[in-house]
């Protein structure tokens, strides 16, 4: 390889750190395409445990599934909620995220329907609570399941199931808390918003969360991507949590 | 006078008609849904106006009424169907011939007067009053502006029906009205432009939308289509001639501004018309284009969804017992944070910071637990006496930079660093702007500033000065990093500012 294409690759790579995306109106758009660079880009990328998604109108960067060495503001949120009592908020808002994410991309008709009219918090939370009593249900019937790991599970479906909605007695802007459903959906909102993957509008009405292109580009390549298949099967049929 | 009433007399005569729309009739059963079924006649009549159609006397139009209520879904007797033609030609008895009447409140007179009108009268241009045919009917001023009204708010008529109106108002010599119905025209090629752009962008985005809509098959219709924009090409050709004729007129003179007016819009239509014509035939090429020379972004199916094989098929069967595999799956999301500017400590320190107070203010009272670990942990004396020398100086000179900090001799800036929060104020001042409020300790403060700010005001009454002043921040960028090599922190320096009276 060149150490001209070396050069441009690097160029790249670390304008991707920094801005996270390169537009198809940036000159390093087409530079990227250029095979040596591309490849080289690639190796950078997978050195230092994050990959790169390509789509037609730009190319981004994130941190792969484990290892990366880059904070992100996921890593961030979980950071902040590391002490054992606060961890089930965490997992919480990781399961609030994953119900957002099911019910944009459910089928191509509500990836739409999402992008013009948002999703509203109060739907992300019927979704959520769709979910926990599945699990709650299931929990009763065989209350063995999930006990033995290394996080109480009992624990997590509780603190939902006792929440309540939302505080009846504020009005205006709502802020993210840890005492309210509402509350958790709003931070975890946050998040992706902070992301740029969604914008939040009504915030001081009922709040709307719409997903940008972007994180329909990144589910894209990280979930339905046939080179990752095998990659997420397992980490999906990974039946064992290496611990104690 | 109160803007309430201004031309109150003006809107009840609009609405009067509305208002008074099948009222006086009985028709028995048929009651509930009379209003109803009179627009649809009315609607029904305005068109044949329009497409030059003369079956409109009066047993044609018992006959729209009898075909309406049916395609309605409702029955209606000879009688019913009688009763209701009657009732949207007159007034009362049909042998009166009778106007409609209503009262309205003339606002400048205060009175109640009468306003008489018509739903529908003789079509002077079709009725041949020699011959003793039946009178032909058409839509009177009334209620046209009825179908307006609801025309506004449902927006359906299509570029061909507008350009048909316009022509009928040339022929009619009602340029005037003519010129205003160009401006509905203009909107909706307009709107249908515009529609067509976002929709080339949704498509260029994701070419997988061709497939959804059984509408947007177009290109199966590609020739209808281009038929239609012939056709409506010939409407303005028709209008441009009827204008032309309208030149040579006798009373031309008096009508010249106007006609000239209508020439002109017309012409814009037309470009705007072509210009749209021009983009949807391109859409409905590239349309084709996408489907044939890039067939597998139809056909491919992913092999994994996010929808049935991670959260159906996954989250809702094993998730809860497999938690960290919910973080794997979701970490790739996001990017990388930008670990520049500061080091990655020092980023670090800075969030974590602003989180909290963020957090403070976002949950009040509920985390008070956490609030008091941190009371405990944090010696404002300390802060404070390492601050009381930034803020003496911002009294006296208006400014601080931090650049001064690295002058000061050791010790004192050992003092800097030996509370972590000393230093961090500095990045809290550099976030936004401090209105300094009055404070005093049975408060608590949201912002860990004021709580800086407070303390300084314990230990003397002269920082009392600060009250109503704004401390805010500016970058001096040509200063080179400060660096304390012993703490590893490098900051680029900025100056703390006052400003007075900021109310």
């Amino acid at each position: 390889m060149s150490s001209e294409a070396f050069k441009k690759a690097a160029e790249i790579y670390f304008t991707l750190l920094k801005e996270k995306s390169i537009r198809d109106d940036h000159e390093y758009f087409a530079v990227f395409y250029e095979p040596d660079v591309r490849d080289a880009v690639l190796i950078l990328a997978d050195q230092s445990k994050t990959q790169i998604i390509e789509a037609p109108k730009r190319i981004q960067l994130v941190t792969k599934s484990n290892g990366s060495v880059f904070a992100t503001n996921f890593s961030h949120l979980k950071e902040k909620h590391k002490e054992i009592e606060n961890k089930k908020f965490f997992h919480l808002m990781s399961i609030i995220s994953m119900s957002f994410l099911y019910m944009i991309s459910k089928n191509e008709a509500t990836k739409i329907q999402s992008k013009r009219e948002g999703v509203t918090f109060y739907a992300i939370e019927r979704s959520v609570n769709d979910l926990i009593t599945h699990w709650e249900n299931m929990l009763k019937e065989e209350p063995a399941f999930g006990t033995d790991k290394m996080i109480d599970t009992h624990h997590i479906v509780e603190t939902w199931v006792n929440m309540e909605v939302e505080n009846q007695d504020k009005t205006g802007v709502k802020r993210g808390n840890k005492r309210t459903r509402i509350g958790l959906i709003i931070t975890a909102m946050k998040m992706l918003e902070d992301e740029k993957l969604i914008v939040v509008l009504d915030k001081d009405s009922i709040p709307k969360a719409f997903p940008k292109n972007e994180l329909f580009e990144r589910m894209e390549h990280l979930y339905h991507d046939q080179e990752r298949f095998q990659e997420i099967k397992s980490l999906l049929e990974s039946e064992e949590p290496t611990h104690a | 006078m109160i803007e309430s009433w201004e031309g109150f007399g003006e809107r009840i005569k609009k609405l009067n008609p509305l208002f008074s729309l099948g009222k006086g009739m009985d028709v028995g059963s048929l009651n509930p849904y009379v209003q109803p079924i009179l627009v649809q006649v009315i609607l029904t009549i305005f068109y044949r106006e329009l497409n030059d159609d003369a079956n409109r006397t009066k047993q044609d139009i018992s006959l729209i009424v009898k075909e309406t209520v049916e395609q309605m879904k409702l029955t209606a007797t000879d009688k019913q169907v009688e009763r209701m033609t009657a009732g949207l030609l007159y007034y009362g008895p049909e042998s009166l011939n009778q106007p409609f009447q209503t009262t309205y409140f003339n606002e400048q007179t205060s009175t109640w007067d009468t306003q008489t009108f018509k739903y529908l009268n003789t079509d002077e241009l079709y009725t041949d009053l020699e011959s003793s045919g039946s009178i032909i009917y058409k839509l009177t001023d009334v209620s046209q502006e009825m179908i307006f009204m609801s025309r506004e708010m449902s927006e359906e008529f299509s570029i061909t029906i507008e350009q048909l109106y316009s022509i009928q108002l040339i022929k009619n010599g009602n340029f005037k009205k003519a010129i205003r119905n160009l401006d509905t025209l203009i909107a909706r090629v307009n709107r249908l432009l515009l529609e067509e752009r976002s929709f080339q962008k949704e498509v260029q985005n994701n070419p997988k939308l061709l497939i959804l809509d059984e509408q947007l098959q177009r290109e199966d219709k590609k020739e209808k289509i281009e038929k239609q924009f012939e056709e409506e090409k010939s409407n303005f050709r028709i209008i441009m001639s009827l204008l032309d004729k309208a030149k040579s007129n006798e009373n031309y003179a008096e009508i010249q501004q106007e006609v000239l007016l209508l020439q002109d819009k017309i012409d814009y239509t037309r470009q705007m018309h072509d210009r749209f014509a021009n983009l949807v035939i391109q859409n409905i090429a590239m349309e084709m284009n996408l489907k044939t020379e890039n067939p597998m972004l139809f056909w491919d199916k992913p092999l994994l969804s996010f929808k049935e094989d991670i959260y159906e098929n996954w989250l809702m069967k094993k998730g809860l017992e497999q938690l960290d595999t919910v973080e794997h799956i979701l970490a790739p999301l996001f990017s990388p944070k930008n670990p520049f500017i500061l080091p990655i400590d020092w980023l670090w320190g800075e969030q974590e910071v602003y989180e909290t107070t963020e957090e403070l203010i976002e949950e009040e009272e509920a985390e008070q637990e956490e609030e008091l670990i941190e009371r405990k942990i944090t010696d404002w004396n300390s802060i404070s006496t390492a601050w009381e020398y930034v803020f003496e100086h911002l009294l006296q000179f208006g400014e601080f930079s931090l650049a001064e900090l690295k002058e000061l001799p050791y010790e004192v800036q050992d003092q800097w660093f030996k509370e972590k929060e000393t230093f961090e104020l500095w990045m809290m001042f550099n976030q936004k702007p401090l209105e300094i409020n009055v404070l005093n300790g049975n408060q608590t403060f949201n912002d860990e500033r004021e709580t800086l700010l407070y303390h300084l005001m314990q230990k003397s009454e002269r920082f009392k000065k600060l009250e109503g002043q704004l401390i805010y921040t500016e970058f001096d960028y040509n200063e080179t990093p400060l660096q304390w090599e012993k703490y590893h922190v490098t900051i680029t320096p900025f100056k703390l500012r006052l400003k007075e009276n900021v109310k």
